[in-house]
């Protein structure tokens, strides 16, 4: 193992927003029922269905990529409803995917949204990732909540929070400080406005000259390799939350964008990360979500018991429901599935034991490897060489009957969260974000105006 | 053939720069028999117009669901648009219904299951119950004031014939030893195969 870690010299980290694993993957064991994947599978469809009003709710193909109506509930009570304990058997059901949503507000119909699922050719990157490299189908929230807290735990290793509201997030330990107390060298590409400008702990790095436009990921990844290049890279997509850079579209997919945004943006990145075969020979890129954003999955999560750090405390029982991850490397082998239980400190530990052998990220990460979340370092191998599978070159059209936009939903906490951070940090640090973030200029005189 | 009533409600009528959308969009009944009226109603700012589908939909474990999809679109000048979709279940004239009864408690006993469950009265209004098959196991069943013991192996009782098929709906089936032993075992959900029909007027 540790002669394959001293390989991989790069790692990048690519978390979208909000997607399931069944919702994203589940067609994987469906299209190929050889495949020994935790998916959906067709002799099980009853056991899928949700069940709301004594009426059942499949789960279903979806027909075509459009915009969703709305957003998906997905906050740690939402959630609760969601995973529906059973007392009597004292486990979880996975059935109240559709009374959550129907107690959200809108009636469900039979063919509910939480209970929709992408075949192959609507998550045609995914997909592609997936039956080239490694499907990991046991990987989960940390915690059965929110996007906040979640992307906290994957950025520390612990929360402070338990739900996503209006807040600059507080932090202690991170995965930046804990890079330059270890002189690793990292960057981030943003496609966006960086969601770790809502951690005012991280204004120094996110004004400073490592965070970096996701245009110029492609050229950076083309140039020869140097003892200079970031060993770390994270890369952002655009978040529909956060104020745009420019006029792009958000491609984060987060509910209720259509996939292809995101798709093509993991198309873009993929072409990228593939570009300089010198690079790409000694690259693992992580492909996972946050958290699963509202959308069904069938697996319980495991119950792995945490408490938030900050006060009033809040307990957790398990992990939260199945999220997509994907390991893209010459590191794994062809259409492999990795199956033991992970979650988003799964990469902290492998960043760790990568770094600094012998020496766990934190003290919370090694707590959760004991109750039994493992490192993603045990899904990697040294398969024979291959030819680095092509994607298309082509972007992804996102057609729907309906055009490509949705009306613009009511702002929720984490849009308010963002235009928050951005507003602070224009007030605080004007010089430096002016630079760094000059279309934050024109997005506070618009806003001001309120033409946006 | 479906006959569709639209009714058409005011609409946010002042010139400004807001984007379209949907207040509110329902399409009533949820269930209709072939000959039935699908109600349209909606309120929304902006230019609006209903797009209509068609849909089969596998029930597991039951037979193919065929649904009326209504998609409501509000647009206004460039802004982006808006969308509501609404399924009515179209019921033919020998339609089965999968009836879902939870279990969250055990009798006194702890010798029994009990699975109750509310059947949706929007959804089920004008739909009839021909006769009730019980699932794998025995269930004495309790609706609409009646209670009939279905003692399992695909058991069809007609003891709740011409009653609607909507309102509460309790069971109870004696547990087995292994459940009794390992409650991990117990059914979280009873199932209820219902034939149904129009209510006769």
């Amino acid at each position: 193992m540790a002669n394959i870690l001293d390989q991989v010299k790069t790692v990048i980290l690519v978390m979208m927003e909000n997607r399931s694993f069944d919702h994203m993957l589940g067609h994987l064991s469906l299209e190929n029922p050889g495949l020994e994947v935790e998916g959906l599978r067709n002799e099980d469809m009853e056991r899928y269905s949700n069940d709301y009003n004594s009426a059942l709710y499949p789960v279903y193909p979806l027909a075509n990529d459009q915009p969703l109506e709305g957003d998906l509930p997905h906050e740690y009570d939402g959630v609760d409803a969601q995973m529906q304990w059973n007392k009597v058997t004292k486990a979880f059901t996975m059935h109240g995917f559709v009374e959550a949503y129907a107690k959200s507000g809108p009636m469900p119909n039979p063919q509910s949204i939480p209970m929709g699922y992408f075949p192959s050719t609507l998550v045609p990157i995914t997909h592609f990732l997936a039956r080239n490299f490694c499907t990991c189908d046991h990987w989960f929230s940390p915690l059965p909540t929110s996007t906040q807290p979640n992307r906290t735990m994957a950025l520390c290793g612990e929360s402070a929070i338990f739900n996503t509201h209006l807040q600059l997030i507080p932090i202690r330990q991170n995965l930046f400080d804990w890079m330059k107390s270890n002189g690793i060298r990292w960057k981030v590409y943003h496609d966006g406005f960086s969601f770790f400008a809502l951690y005012n702990k991280l204004w120094p790095y996110v004004l400073g000259n490592n965070f970096r436009r996701f245009d110029t990921f492609y050229s950076d990844q083309l140039s020869a390799p140097t003892d200079a290049d970031p060993q770390v890279i994270i890369i952002e997509p655009c978040y529909q939350d956060a104020p745009r850079l420019g006029s792009k579209q958000p491609n984060d997919n987060h509910a209720p964008l259509a996939i292809g945004f995101g798709e093509d943006f993991l198309r873009q990145i993929y072409l990228a990360v593939t570009a300089n075969p010198k690079r790409w020979n000694n690259t693992l890129m992580v492909l996972y979500y946050d958290e699963h954003g509202g959308f069904y999955d069938h697996v319980a999560p495991p119950p792995v018991a945490y408490t938030t750090t900050g006060n009033p405390p809040h307990p957790f029982n398990s992990l939260g429901p199945r999220v997509p991850g994907i390991l893209i490397s010459p590191f794994v082998a062809p259409g492999s599935v990795f199956s033991k239980t992970l979650d988003h400190t799964s990469v902290l530990q492998f960043l760790a034991e990568k770094f600094t052998p012998g020496a766990s990220f934190s003290s919370t990460v090694a707590a959760r490897k004991q109750q039994g979340i493992h490192s993603i370092a045990e899904a990697l191998s040294v398969p024979p060489p291959r030819p680095i599978p092509s994607v298309p070159l082509q972007p992804i059209a996102v057609q729907t009957a309906l055009g490509q936009h949705l009306a613009k939903k009511e702002p929720g906490d984490m849009e308010t969260s963002f235009s928050n951070a951005a507003e602070q940090l224009l007030q605080q640090k004007p010089d430096q974000t002016k630079k760094k973030y000059p279309e934050l200029v024109a997005w506070k005189d618009l806003k001001d105006k309120k033409q946006i | 053939m479906i006959r569709l009533h639209f009714i058409f409600p005011v609409i946010g009528m002042l010139l400004c720069a807001c984007h379209p959308k949907i207040y509110s969009f329902t399409a009533l009944p949820q269930a209709v028999w072939s000959k039935d009226s699908v109600q349209l109603h909606w309120t929304a700012r902006g230019k609006t117009s209903i797009l209509f589908d068609q849909v089969q939909q596998a029930n597991p474990p039951g037979d193919s669901l065929h649904l009326l999809e209504f998609t409501l679109v509000a647009e206004k000048g460039n802004k982006p648009m808006a969308h509501q979709k609404r399924q009515v279940l179209l019921l033919t004239g020998q339609s089965h219904s999968i009836l879902v009864l939870r279990m969250d408690s055990l009798s006194a006993k702890e010798d029994s299951l009990i699975a109750i469950g509310i059947n949706d009265t929007l959804r089920w209004k004008g739909v009839a119950i021909q006769n009730v098959a019980a699932a794998n196991r025995p269930l004495l069943v309790t609706h609409a004031g009646k209670t009939a013991l279905l003692s399992g192996n695909s058991t069809v009782s007609a003891e709740w014939a011409n009653l609607p098929y909507s309102g509460p709906w309790e069971v109870k089936s004696p547990l087995s030893d292994a459940e009794r032993n390992n409650h991990s075992l117990i059914p979280t959900r009873i199932l209820l195969n219902v034939s149904i029909k129009p209510i006769q007027p």
